[in-house]
C-alpha cells in the first residue's frame, strides 16, 4: 500500500517536472504578455497538488489514478497550446479549475448514483431533456468549425451535445438494466438513430458516430447478444454508405480520407499539413519550439495531436495514447468492480464514449480513419470538452466508491 | 453482477485495446514507411517545412571536374542567391532548382537536390554537431565529370546553332562535354521566364539528351556491327555501287548520287556506300538487324544522371517491311536517337565492344570536411560486339577518316577513328552528324555531334569533333 | 542557444513522460499484485465486544457492512465501507473511509488515520472489538 502512494505521489512530481521544464523553455520561446500570464500558468502546479491531496483524503478507496492521468493529460494541452496559441492559455486554466471542481461536484452525486435510476419516469425526463438540448442548436445554433451544434452566449460557445451524452448514457443504463428483450432493443435503437440523424445534419459526424458505438456497445454488455452487435455494425455500414451518397459533406470527408494529396491547397489541407507534421516529427520530435505546428490549420483543438507529435515525435503520441489506454482501463475496472448493473451499465458507457472519442480523434488525425470533428480529452483547448471530460471521470470515481444511501447517523453516546 | 455482463466488459476491453493498439501500429507504420513520400512526392512542395529547412541550407556548389566552379550560393541581405558561372554553356545540364522556381526542376540542381542540401547521410558526428548547435548547414557539393573547357569551346564551335555536342571517356563512361544550342542564362532566367520557356528555338530543350533524330550514315556503325557478327562473310563481300538501289519500287540513293563503282566491303564503309549498305542490310534481315540495335540499346532511354528520351527502333514488319528495313540499314526510316545515345555506340569500337555506363556525377563531398559522401564508380552498360568486331569496325573507322568522308576530322601526329552521318529528315536539309574517338590504338575521348539542318556531316560536324579532341588531347 | 537547450531538453522531457508512464504502469502492477499481498494473515486479530467472534486480520483488512469487505458487519450504523486496516512496518494503523458515524479508537474519534496498539478498543458506528496482536 505504501509504495502505491509513493509511486503515486512519484508520478505527480514527474507532472510537476515536466511542466516546469517545458514552460522555462517556453516562456523564453514565447515572452509571457504580464505577470499575470506567468503567475496563472505556474498556478497549474499547486492545483493539481491540491487536487491529488485531497482526492487522497476524500476518496481513499477512489480511482486517485484518474486524477493523476488527467492532470498529465492537462499539463500536456497547456504546453501544447502555450506553444501554439498562448493567448488562450488563461481561458484553459480557467476550464481545467472549474473542471477540477466538477469532477469533485460529480463524483459526489454519483456515490448516491442509485438517486439516477429512481428518479420517477427516468426514462421519459432524461429522454426529454436530451432532445430539448440536441433540438436547441438545431433552432438556435451556430455553425462553428463546420459543425452546427454550439450554443453561443456572448464569448462563451457550448455544445450540448456534450451534456446530452451523459444524460443519455444515464437513461441507456437505467433503460438496459430493465428492459432487454428485442422489441426493447428495437426502441432504443429507434430512438438512437433519430439523435444520429439529428448530428448527422447538423454535420457533427464525430459525435454521431460515438453516440451510434456507445450505445451498441451498452447494448452488447447488456445483453450479450453478437445478433444485435452484428446488426448494429451492419446497418452503420449501410448507413454509412447512404450518407455517402446523400450527403457531400459526408462524402468529401471520405474522399480526403482515401486520398489525403488530391487537393492539398483546398479540401484536404487539413489532412495533409497535419500528415506533414506527423512525419517531421520522426521518433523523437524536433523538439519544443523547434517545430512548425502552426501551419497546422485548427491546431489548439482538433489537431493538437498533430502537433504533439511533431514536436514530441512519435515516443511523445505514443504516450499520449498509452495513457488514455490507462484511463480506459480503469474504466472498465470501475465498470467490473461496480456492486450493479446500473452501475456497470454507466460505468460502461462512460468508458466507451470516452474511449471511442480518443480513438476517433486520433485516427482522424493520422489517417487512420476519416477526420471527424470531435476534440481530444484533457488535450484540446476548449471549454466543454474539458468540463465533460471532468464530468466522465468524475462519475467514473463515485460509481467506484459508491456509498449506500441509507446508512443510519449514529447519536454518539457523550 | 451477473456473470455474463462481467464477461461482456472483459470483451469490450479487449476491443478497446485493440483500438488503441491499432492507431499505435499505424503510426509507427507511418514513421517507417510512408513518410519518405512526405519528402520526396510531388506533393511535397506543400511541405512549408521543407522550404523553410531549405532556406535555412546554403546551397552546396557544384564543380567540373578541374575544380571551377559551375554554380554556388551565397547570402545578399539575408537571401540566398544561386549564381551560375559559365551559365550559358551548361544551363542545360546543369538545370535550375525548384526552390529558386517553384515550376520545376531540371538538371543536376534537380537530380542532386538532396545532396546540394546537404540532406544524404554524413559522418554522424558532423550531423550531431550540427544539429545539436543549430549551426545553419550547408549543402554538400557536387563535382561532375565535365571539363569547362571542351563545354565552352563545344558550345562556341556551334556558334548558336541547333545542335548538341556530347563527348565521353570510352573506358569509364565519364561525361566530358554535354552541349545543347542554342542556350539561355539561367542568372537570367527568372525575368525571361516566358520568353525562355516559350522560345521557338526550344532553348530549354536538352538536344544532347532529350533530342531525337534519325542517325543517318553513323548508324551503319551498327548494321556492320550487325554484318560482322550474324554474317561474317560479308566482310569479304564485293558490291556493285552504281550510285542507286531500288528496294519494292522505292529508289534510295548514294549522297548526291554519286556511284562508286565496285567495291569491298571496307570502302563501302569509308565512303559511307547507301547503295551497298542497302544490299547488306537485306542480306542480314529484320531479325539480326533489330537484334543488334537492341544490343546498342536503341529501344531504350540511357540510364543517366538526368533524364533522357527513349531511343525509338520500331519493329520492322515480316510483311512488307522491306523498305522499312533498308532504310534502317542506313539509319533513316522511322529510327530516332538521342546524341547521347550515338556517342555510346560509338563508344563499343573504341573499348572493345563494352559500352560503359555514361555519368555525369563524379563525387559529391562536405565542403567543410571534404568526406567524399557518393562516388561514382564505373559501370558496364552494355555489350553489344566482341572485340573482334569492335576492333574491325575501329578499323573502318580509321579508314573513313584516312581516306574517306571524314578527313576533316584528321588531326596530325594522331589517329582518329570515326564515322560521318548526313540525315535526311523531312523538316529540310539533313542532319549534320559525326562520330568518332581518338587516339584509336587507347581511345581517350569520343564525341558525337550533330549539327540541325547543317548538310553534310563530314563538312560540317566533322570539323567541330576535330577541335574538341584536339584540345582534350593537347594537340 | 535555445536550439541547443530544446534539443537537449527534448530528450529529458521524453525521458520523464516515460518515467511517468512507468510509475502509471507500476501503479496498476501494484493494484494487481497488491490484492493478492493484501491477502496474507498476519498475526493480529479483532475480537468482538458483541460476541459475533474474532477475526484474523489481513496485511490490509477492510470493514464495514458491503459483502466484498473482509470483515463484514451486519449493522445499520456502520457504513458499506467504513474503515481499513493496515500493517505498516511492524505497527498497524487504522483508517476512517468516510464513515457516516465514524471510527472511534479508546473512544476517540479517528480524523483520518490514527495508530493502534495492542488492547485498544475499536468502535465502527455502535460495534465495539478489541484489537490483539
Amino acid at each position: 500500500m505504501e509504495e502505491y502512494v509513493k509511486t503515486g505521489s512519484k508520478a505527480m512530481k514527474d507532472i510537476f517536472l515536466i511542466f516546469v521544464i517545458a514552460f522555462m523553455l517556453l516562456f523564453i520561446y514565447h515572452k509571457p504578455k504580464g505577470f499575470d500570464t506567468i503567475y496563472f500558468t505556474l498556478a497549474f502546479l499547486p492545483l493539481i497538488y491540491i487536487v491529488y491531496y485531497l482526492h487522497v483524503r476524500l476518496f481513499p478507496m477512489g480511482e486517485i489514478q484518474l486524477i493523476i492521468l488527467s492532470s498529465f493529460l492537462a499539463e500536456m494541452g497547456l504546453i501544447m497550446i502555450y506553444r501554439v496559441a498562448p493567448d488562450l492559455i488563461l481561458k484553459q486554466i480557467a476550464w481545467i479549475f472549474i473542471g477540477f471542481i466538477l469532477y469533485f461536484v460529480s463524483s459526489y452525486v454519483s456515490k448516491y448514483y442509485d438517486f439516477f435510476y429512481n428518479v420517477k419516469y427516468g426514462n421519459y425526463v432524461y429522454l426529454a431533456i436530451s432532445f430539448i438540448l440536441l433540438f436547441s442548436t438545431f433552432v438556435l445554433g451556430k455553425e462553428i468549425g463546420g459543425s452546427k451544434n454550439w450554443l453561443t452566449f456572448g464569448s462563451i460557445s457550448v455544445q450540448p451535445s456534450e451534456i446530452v451524452k451523459i444524460i443519455y448514457i444515464i437513461f441507456l443504463a437505467r433503460y438496459l438494466k430493465d428492459n432487454k428483450t428485442t422489441k426493447d432493443i428495437i426502441k432504443v435503437g429507434a430512438i438512437t438513430i433519430v439523435i444520429v440523424g439529428i448530428l448527422v445534419i447538423e454535420k457533427d459526424l464525430g459525435t454521431a458516430l460515438l453516440f451510434y458505438l456507445t450505445t451498441t456497445f451498452m447494448i452488447f454488455a447488456a445483453t450479450s447478444s453478437l445478433l444485435y452487435t452484428t446488426a448494429s455494425v451492419a446497418f452503420l455500414g449501410f448507413g454509412g454508405g447512404i450518407s455517402y451518397f446523400l450527403f457531400n459533406h459526408v462524402r468529401v470527408r471520405i474522399q480526403a480520407w482515401l486520398n489525403p494529396w488530391m487537393d492539398v491547397p483546398g479540401k484536404t489541407y487539413q489532412i495533409a499539413q497535419s500528415l506533414f507534421a506527423i512525419g517531421a516529427g520522426g521518433f523523437f520530435g524536433t523538439g519544443l519550439g523547434m517545430g512548425h505546428p502552426e501551419y497546422i490549420p485548427v491546431v489548439a483543438s482538433d489537431f493538437i495531436f498533430s502537433a504533439i507529435s511533431e514536436e514530441f515525435g512519435m515516443l511523445g503520441s505514443v504516450a499520449i495514447i498509452l495513457v488514455y489506454f490507462v484511463i480506459m482501463y480503469r474504466g472498465i475496472k470501475v465498470a467490473l468492480d461496480a456492486k450493479d448493473d446500473f452501475g456497470a451499465l454507466i460505468a460502461v458507457g462512460l468508458t466507451s464514449m470516452f474511449s471511442l472519442q480518443v480513438f476517433t480523434i486520433i485516427g482522424g488525425v493520422i489517417k487512420f480513419i476519416p477526420l471527424t470533428g470531435v476534440t481530444l480529452p484533457f488535450v484540446s483547448y476548449g471549454g466543454s470538452s474539458m468540463v465533460m471530460s471532468f464530468i466522465t471521470l468524475g462519475m467514473l470515481n463515485g460509481i467506484a466508491v459508491r456509498e449506500d444511501e441509507d446508512v443510519e447517523q449514529y447519536e454518539p453516546q457523550h | 453482477m451477473l456473470n455474463s455482463m462481467s464477461r461482456n466488459i472483459k470483451i469490450l476491453f479487449a476491443v478497446f485495446s485493440i483500438l488503441f493498439l491499432s492507431l499505435i501500429a499505424y503510426l509507427s507504420y507511418f514513421q517507417l514507411y510512408e513518410k519518405n513520400k512526405l519528402i520526396t512526392s510531388s506533393y511535397s512542395v506543400y511541405n512549408k517545412r521543407l522550404i523553410e529547412q531549405e532556406k535555412k541550407i546554403l546551397r552546396g556548389s557544384i564543380y567540373d571536374r578541374n575544380g571551377n566552379v559551375l554554380a554556388k550560393s551565397t547570402i545578399v541581405n539575408g537571401e540566398q542567391i544561386r549564381q551560375y558561372l559559365d551559365g550559358v554553356p551548361f544551363a542545360n545540364i546543369i538545370g535550375y532548382s525548384r526552390r529558386i522556381y517553384q515550376q520545376g526542376s531540371t538538371g543536376i540542381e534537380n537530380t542532386y537536390d538532396r545532396e546540394l542540401l546537404g540532406m544524404i547521410n554524413t559522418d554522424p558526428m558532423t550531423f550531431l554537431r550540427e544539429t545539436v548547435l543549430g549551426k545553419s548547414q550547408t549543402g554538400d557539393d557536387v563535382v561532375l565529370t565535365v571539363d569547362k573547357r571542351l563545354q565552352d569551346l563545344a558550345y562556341n564551335l556551334l556558334g548558336g546553332r541547333k545542335g548538341a555536342v556530347v563527348a565521353l571517356n570510352p573506358k569509364t563512361g565519364e561525361v566530358l562535354a554535354l552541349v545543347s544550342s542554342p542556350s539561355y542564362d539561367p542568372n537570367t532566367l527568372g525575368e525571361k521566364w516566358n520568353s525562355t520557356m516559350n522560345s521557338p528555338d526550344h532553348l530549354v530543350l536538352n538536344r544532347a539528351t532529350q533530342g531525337l533524330y534519325p542517325p543517318g550514315s553513323i548508324f551503319k556503325i551498327v548494321t556492320a556491327s550487325a554484318a560482322l557478327t550474324y554474317k561474317p562473310d560479308i566482310y569479304n563481300q564485293v558490291f556493285n555501287d552504281t550510285g542507286y538501289v531500288i528496294v519494292d519500287g522505292n529508289k534510295i540513293t548514294n549522297y548526291k548520287s554519286i556511284a562508286y563503282g565496285t567495291i569491298g566491303f571496307q570502302k563501302a564503309f569509308y565512303v559511307s556506300s547507301n547503295t551497298s549498305f542497302v544490299k547488306i542490310g537485306l542480306q542480314i534481315g529484320r531479325n539480326d538487324l533489330e537484334s543488334m540495335a537492341d544490343k546498342y540499346g536503341l529501344n531504350e532511354s540511357v540510364p543517366f544522371d538526368i533524364s533522357v528520351a527513349k531511343n525509338q527502333f520500331p519493329s520492322i514488319p515480316l510483311i512488307g517491311g522491306k523498305v522499312q528495313l533498308a532504310e534502317s540499314s542506313i539509319g533513316q526510316g522511322k529510327i530516332l536517337v538521342t546524341p547521347l545515345t550515338m556517342a555510346l555506340m560509338a563508344s563499343a569500337p573504341a573499348n572493345g565492344g563494352v559500352i560503359m555506363k555514361p555519368y555525369l556525377m563524379d563525387y559529391v563531398k562536405n565542403p567543410v570536411t571534404g568526406e567524399i559522401l557518393e562516388k561514382t564508380t564505373p559501370e558496364k552498360y552494355l555489350n553489344p560486339i566482341s572485340k573482334d568486331v569492335a576492333d574491325k569496325i575501329k578499323q573502318l573507322m580509321i579508314g573513313v577518316v584516312q581516306q574517306g568522308t571524314g578527313t576533316a576530322a584528321q588531326i596530325p601526329g594522331i589517329t582518329v577513328a570515326g564515322k560521318t552521318g548526313t540525315a535526311e529528315n523531312p523538316q529540310g536539309q539533313a542532319h549534320a552528324w559525326f562520330v568518332g574517338f581518338a587516339p584509336a590504338e587507347n581511345p581517350k575521348i569520343v564525341v558525337a555531334v550533330i549539327v540541325e539542318n547543317g548538310g553534310s556531316g563530314g563538312a560540317v560536324a566533322a570539323p567541330i569533333a576535330r577541335e574538341i579532341i584536339r584540345a582534350y588531347l593537347g594537340y | 542557444m535555445y536550439q541547443l537547450a530544446a534539443n537537449i531538453l527534448k530528450y529529458v522531457l521524453l525521458l520523464l513522460i516515460y518515467l511517468f508512464l512507468y510509475r502509471v504502469f507500476k501503479i496498476i502492477y501494484l493494484d494487481i499484485k497488491g490484492v493478492r499481498r493484501e491477502r496474507e494473515v498476519t498475526k493480529a486479530k479483532l475480537v468482538s465486544l458483541s460476541g459475533m467472534g474474532s477475526f484474523n486480520l489481513f496485511e490490509v483488512t477492510t470493514i464495514g457492512r458491503a459483502d466484498d469487505c473482509d470483515i463484514v458487519v451486519e449493522n445499520p450504523y456502520v457504513s458499506s465501507k467504513h474503515a481499513m486496516i493496515r500493517k505498516k512496518g511492524k505497527k498497524f494503523v487504522i483508517q476512517d473511509l468516510n464513515s457516516t458515524n465514524g471510527t472511534y479508537v479508546n473512544g476517540k474519534r479517528v480524523k483520518n488515520i490514527a495508530r493502534i496498539k495492542n488492547n485498544d478498543v475499536i468502535k465502527f458506528g455502535n460495534e465495539e472489538y478489541r484489537f490483539l496482536i
